[in-house]
């Protein structure tokens, strides 16, 4: 109950970067600035997915991807969620014409459970959708068996 | 003797990518780079494209320099017509690309700061840039991909009060970088991470042909931007250079060409002549190689075009390639510590995303595909050092 | 020390305090400014379904044209999710006032020439009738009549096809792809020589025809389901191909030639007159031989053999329903000898 509770209002992500054009990323990292101070909504930001709640992927997944994101996914500890970010993440975008290069989208290789339109999105937006969509993900979900 | 994996998620990297450190206790004495996280195939789906497609598939080859592509791009397109866009569309290319190159250096210098674990300055970094995406975001539409050059001129003008935000914007990140660069210049335990770390002296930067911030850190004074004939007309430009050739080098540099951008920017909007800002051109056959200086170093794009403006063959040089197997092979050997290794490789300013559109071209010339294999920079063989007009 | 009393004096300085006491959400956080290209916007109404915003699209699948049943309209519908803001068909909408929006965009300007173009229209000045129904049916005035000549507007032209579509004369007016020609070239290539492959094995059927006698005919048919196979190996765009193939088959002529080695006597005359030397003589069997991959089908060794042993046919074709009929014919052409 009072996990439940807390866990609401601190949210890990980890930010998983499978290839786009850093477009994504870099918005993400301006949400560290002061100017949109992401900890003061109680989101904290690392790359260590054994400690995080909620994934951030970005990027059409790349060749080398396509097994590393499962694997990437199984050691998030459960309950977790998973944003996708940008166009590329959703459908590949730009990149998916006519081409096997890329594995996108990611809702293909695993559960993905928001989706962040745009290339790319304003920082606002992910902040928007982090907030909106996590922590009701994470109270509804049910182990897998 | 013991190997340390670094990547390809870690804390200290930005882009996914692989780092293998060779370590004698702490002392870092070889290192390999493996790549292959990023591919996605750019120039294969440029091929047989019209040039107006191609040129929003350039942007996206990399969001954080994401002017210099397309720029390099359409002013090669220009060389090929021979067609010289008005001088209104000329200066408002040279401020965006600046505004460009303000907003990257200092996204590189705060995730170095992150790097070596200054959280103040780091963040303070990332707050200034956000002064300089709402220029880029006000004039051009989108806060990361501007779709400003175009064959001929730009898309949109600029409006009175824009300009006036410009300068209003821009006083206000130069007093704040003077104050940033002060608190660089004299913090104790950042002289500590920075000075006479990750030592490249100039005659190994010229072997590996290191190019942009890095090499002018190791004292080289060339800059694609002297030879660029609007900077060469109108803009009084130096390269800025340093001789120290040290991570302290790298840093510093990147701070002195945010205020020589600062600069040539206020120039470039007090000195803006009225006037159209486009003109019409078609796009005949041809073939082209050329190059501009990214917020990286030097960029080059050589293509052929077809009929009707369609790109037929193409080619991208970015110019993290360069540098990384500079840090790789030169940088990283006698770092003290592994934290310092990660700080090394920050201060070359890496972009994975642009790097990685590998194609393997074997002894006879024959293209093959990518095919996921890592790329192991140690193991080709140095590239013997010819004269060359530097 | 002294960067620890820096960073003292950098929390007491005034301005820092003034902020601090000071501190609220900045509402440029959420406001977008009034250029931000955000994903446009439809209005149906003025749509007048060209497909410009489709073709120039960038990224594939963002836009796709929708019948609206109740207007009997097509118009676009954006996919948010592959969209990538770039507004460049905004830019490209030739309607007035645009029927898409988005921020500022919709201010550049309009008097260059922008849309990338795949087909090239052009209108043929011999097989015109002027019956002027593709002027009624552009939509957008790409088309002029001036002179008793009609002329398409390339800087205008949007590529919708609605000109052939009223156009009563088969190739009056010309579409043409101007995109990836090499593979293009491959495709035809690899007809012909399919065509050429299929032909050849009627060979006995062929010889049999009696020659110099233009009414017996010989009819064949090439279904075309393996070579799509093939072709989309090279390019994997149907449209281009089943176009391509249809150019090529109203046009082509091609000429067969067999070679019938029992009426051969070894006089060498055609050896001679052979341009590319793809008929030789081979001294050790003593036999007069020809290399069908050299030949040029120039017909000069029919026209030069006294006793009949090339036979020349030509055969034409048509694309009917995913089948290239193919009709044989002994060839008009006198011997000389």
């Amino acid at each position: 109950m009072i996990k439940e509770f807390i866990r609401k209002r601190s949210i890990h992500v980890c930010l998983v970067c499978t290839g786009g054009c850093n477009g994504c990323d870099i918005e993400v990292a301006a949400l560290l600035s002061q100017r949109y101070d992401l900890e003061q909504y109680g989101i904290y930001y690392h790359n260590n997915p054994r400690e995080s709640d909620a994934l951030l992927v970005t990027g059409t997944v790349a060749k080398q991807w396509q097994e590393k994101l499962v694997e990437f996914y199984n050691k998030v500890p459960e309950p977790k969620a998973v944003v996708a970010i940008g166009a590329c993440a959703l459908s590949g975008g730009i990149f998916q014409q006519e081409s096997d290069k890329v594995g996108a989208p990611v809702s293909d290789v695993i559960p993905v459970d928001a989706e962040v339109p745009g290339c790319p999105p304003r920082p606002a937006e992910i902040a928007i959708a982090v907030l909106k969509y996590v922590p009701p993900t994470l109270a509804s979900y049910r182990r897998k068996i | 003797m013991s190997y340390v994996p670094i990547g390809p998620i870690h804390p200290g990297l930005k882009e996914p990518l692989r780092i293998k450190l060779k370590t004698e206790g702490e002392r870092v004495v070889d290192a390999e780079v493996d790549l292959g996280y990023f591919y996605r195939g750019a120039e294969q789906l440029a091929r047989g494209k019209p040039w107006q497609k191609v040129a929003y598939l350039a942007e996206r080859v990399c969001g954080i320099c994401s002017d210099a592509h397309p720029h390099t791009l359409i002013e090669g397109l220009e060389r090929i017509v021979d067609c010289e866009p008005p001088l209104r569309a000329q200066f408002s290319r040279v401020i965006m690309g600046e505004l460009n190159r303000i907003h990257s250096h200092l996204i590189a210098n705060a995730i170095w700061f992150l790097a070596v674990e200054h959280e103040t300055l780091g963040i303070y970094n990332l707050n200034t840039r956000e002064k300089v995406m709402d220029l880029l975001e006000m004039i051009s539409g989108n806060r990361v991909l501007y779709s400003w050059n175009i064959v001929g001129g730009v898309r949109m003008d600029f409006k009175e009060s824009h300009l006036k935000k410009i300068l209003d914007n821009l006083a206000e990140v130069e007093s704040e970088v003077y104050r940033y660069r002060k608190m660089f210049k004299t913090g104790a335990l950042l002289g500590l991470r920075s000075k006479d770390i990750g030592k490249m002296t100039k005659e190994e930067a010229i072997e590996v042909r290191a190019v942009g911030p890095t090499a002018r850190g190791s004292g080289i004074k060339f800059d694609w931007r002297t030879k660029h004939p609007t900077y060469v007309d109108h803009f009084d430009f130096k390269p800025i250079w340093r001789d120290e050739c040290d991570n302290y080098a790298r840093v510093m540099m990147r701070f002195d060409e945010i205020l020589e951008s600062i600069k040539i920017v206020k120039k470039a909007v007090d000195e803006l002549p009225d006037g159209p800002i486009r003109k019409e051109c078609e796009i005949p056959r041809g073939s082209v190689d050329y190059r501009y200086e990214a917020p990286r170093g030097e960029l080059a794009y050589i293509f052929e075009t077809a009929k009707h403006g369609i790109i037929k063959e193409i080619t991208i040089r970015t110019p993290t390639i360069m540098n990384l197997e500079a840090c790789v092979r030169y940088m990283f050997k006698d770092s003290p510590t592994i934290a310092d290794a990660i700080a090394i490789y920050q201060t070359i300013d890496p972009c994975i995303a642009c790097t990685e559109r590998v194609v393997i071209v074997d002894e006879n010339g024959n293209r093959q595909d990518f095919r996921g294999v890592h790329t192991v920079l140690r193991n080709l063989k140095p590239f013997k050092s010819k004269k060359k007009d530097r | 020390m002294s960067s620890v009393i820096w960073y003292l004096y950098e929390f007491a300085r005034k301005t820092w305090i003034d902020r601090f006491l000071n501190a609220k959400t900045d509402p440029e956080i959420a406001e977008a400014p009034s250029r931000f290209r955000d994903f446009p916007e439809v209005q149906k109404d003025l749509c007048i379904s060209c497909g410009a915003c489709v073709f120039s699209c960038p990224s594939q699948g963002a836009i796709k044209l929708v019948r609206d049943e109740e207007r009997e309209n097509i118009f676009p519908v954006i996919n948010k999710s592959s969209c990538i803001r770039c507004g460049f068909c905004v830019e490209v909408c030739p309607t007035e006032p645009k029927t898409l929006k988005t921020g500022e965009n919709y201010l550049i300007m309009e008097e260059y020439r922008i849309l990338p173009q795949e087909k090239v229209y052009i209108a043929d000045e011999y097989l015109c009738i002027r019956c002027k129904k593709c002027l009624e049916a552009c939509k957008i005035g790409a088309i002029n009549f001036k002179d008793n000549v009609i002329s398409i507007d390339q800087s205008k032209c949007v590529s919708c096809g609605d000109c052939i579509n009223a156009c009563p004369v088969k190739g009056a007016i010309k579409e043409t792809y101007i995109i990836n020609i090499d593979e293009q070239k491959e495709i035809i290539n690899t007809l012909i020589k399919s065509l050429e492959g299929t032909i050849n094995l009627e060979v006995e059927r062929i010889r049999k025809l009696p020659d110099h006698d233009p009414d017996k005919i010989i009819k064949l048919e090439y279904p075309l389901a393996d070579y799509l196979q093939k072709a989309r190996n090279i390019i994997p765009n149907d449209e281009m191909i089943i176009k391509t193939v249809e150019k090529v088959t109203d046009r082509l002529k091609m000429n067969i030639i067999t070679w019938d080695d029992e009426k051969c006597n070894q006089c060498r005359l055609c050896v001679n007159e052979c341009p590319t030397g793809a008929i030789k003589y081979d001294e050790k069997i003593g036999k007069v031989e020809r290399d069908p991959e050299k030949c040029l089908r120039c017909t000069i060794c029919y026209q030069t053999c006294p006793f009949g042993v090339p036979g020349l046919y030509v055969a034409r074709f048509l694309l009917k329903n995913n089948v290239i009929l193919i009709t044989l014919k002994p060839s008009q052409i006198p011997i000389r000898g």
